[in-house]
């Protein structure tokens, strides 16, 4: 194995059930920064990025999908491709899907029910800095553990800068 | 495998041979359309697509260099003494958000599906008080211990496909 990977996916698959805890003891600690305990912050410059545009939010549950609050972005921490060149389901042209993913669940505003979204990255251009989204709701305890996003989930392919993150249905929730 | 131990994994698996054929539902990760957005999934595919689908694929491929791969290879732990355990144990599993009897009902569907051929006989579906036992002893050094669980196998003749 390659020592970086390696030491990476240790530092992934090792931190995985204390990962929420110490993020959430991050953000009381930093004020509602991450604490960069990650192997590389994925929105590196979450604090200093003057040029990094923050998504909107309508206000509500939005039909629009290069908004914060699309129903399926319930548990989104990155930036929308549907900002990016790309589109919810679609990498933007020049960077590729991370061979991993996190999954979590959101519920659909008008169904009332719960549908199974996996969060992917695009990766290998530099972060795309347009329509940053940070919605925690799905970090609930039920989600807690591996489906931190805060996590780097380029960290399979082969060039690791993160551009940013689509969100797939993968099915209704049973 | 003697006739009485296939009966219980009969009995145990019926439904995780009902949920191992339907692994083609399992959906792809990419290059292929998202699933139908109403897709379902029988439980355990459900656990497993929700908690461990996303490093370990849908096949149970794995990520060369990166996540091991289950497919044809995690029942080989089986045969040696500490490799039962160690299923529990490995940070993905010990530590997901899955129930103690969840985590033993995506265990045994990932044998059944994934590994079939490296069970070996006499193999006892886990249960969820066998979960409860061995998970708090979560490994914060797998590498350690799969390396030696590796070198057991290896002196009985199995060998594992590289990491
Ligand atoms: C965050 C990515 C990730 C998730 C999610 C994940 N795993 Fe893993 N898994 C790994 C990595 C990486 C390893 C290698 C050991 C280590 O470093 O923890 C591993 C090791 C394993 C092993 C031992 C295999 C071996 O060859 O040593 C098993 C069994 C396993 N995982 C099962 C699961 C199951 C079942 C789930 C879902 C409940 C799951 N994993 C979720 C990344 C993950």
């Amino acid at each position: 194995m390659d020592g970086l990977v390696e030491r990476l996916t240790r530092s992934v698959a090792q931190r995985t059930s204390r990962r929420s805890f110490l993020v959430r003891l991050g953000q009381i600690a930093m004020g509602g920064a991450v604490l960069p305990l990650l192997p590389i912050d994925r929105v590196t410059s979450k604090a200093g990025a003057q040029t990094m545009q923050e998504g909107h939010s309508s206000g509500g549950a939005s039909g629009d999908d290069t908004t914060c609050d699309y129903w399926r972005y319930c548990a989104f921490d990155g930036f929308l491709c549907t900002c990016c060149g790309g589109s919810i389901t679609e990498c933007p042209a020049g960077t590729v899907a991370s061979p991993t993913a996190w999954v979590g669940t959101c519920k659909h505003p008008g169904e009332a029910k719960e549908y199974i979204v996996a969060y992917r990255d695009c990766c290998g251009k530099a972060q795309c800095n347009r329509c940053m989204c940070d919605n925690n709701q799905g970090e609930m305890p039920i989600y807690r553990t591996q489906l931190n996003n805060d996590t780097v989930w380029c960290f399979g392919s082969k060039e690791m800068a993160y551009h940013c993150t689509t969100a797939v249905i993968l099915g209704e929730k049973a | 495998m003697r006739s009485a131990d296939k009966d219980r994994l009969h009995d145990g698996g019926a439904r995780l041979i009902l949920a191992a054929l339907a692994l083609l539902a399992i959906p792809a990760l990419a290059g292929e359309p998202p699933p139908p957005s109403h897709q379902k999934y029988p439980a355990p595919i459900q656990l497993y697509v929700m908690n461990c689908w996303g490093c370990h694929k849908p096949g149970g491929e794995g990520i060369p260099g990166t996540v091991p791969r289950l497919r044809d290879t995690v029942g080989d732990f089986l045969h040696v003494p500490g490799g039962r355990e160690y299923l529990i144990e490995v940070p993905g599993v010990a530590g997901s958000a899955l129930s103690n009897a969840e985590v033993a009902e995506v265990l045994n569907w990932m044998l059944m599906t994934f590994s079939k051929n490296q069970i070996p006989p006499g193999f006892q579906p886990y249960t969820e008080a066998e979960v409860a036992k061995y998970r708090p002893r979560e490994l914060n050094n797998v590498q350690t211990v799969r390396a030696e669980l590796v070198s057991k196998l290896a002196a009985q003749g199995i060998k594992l496909p590289p990491q």
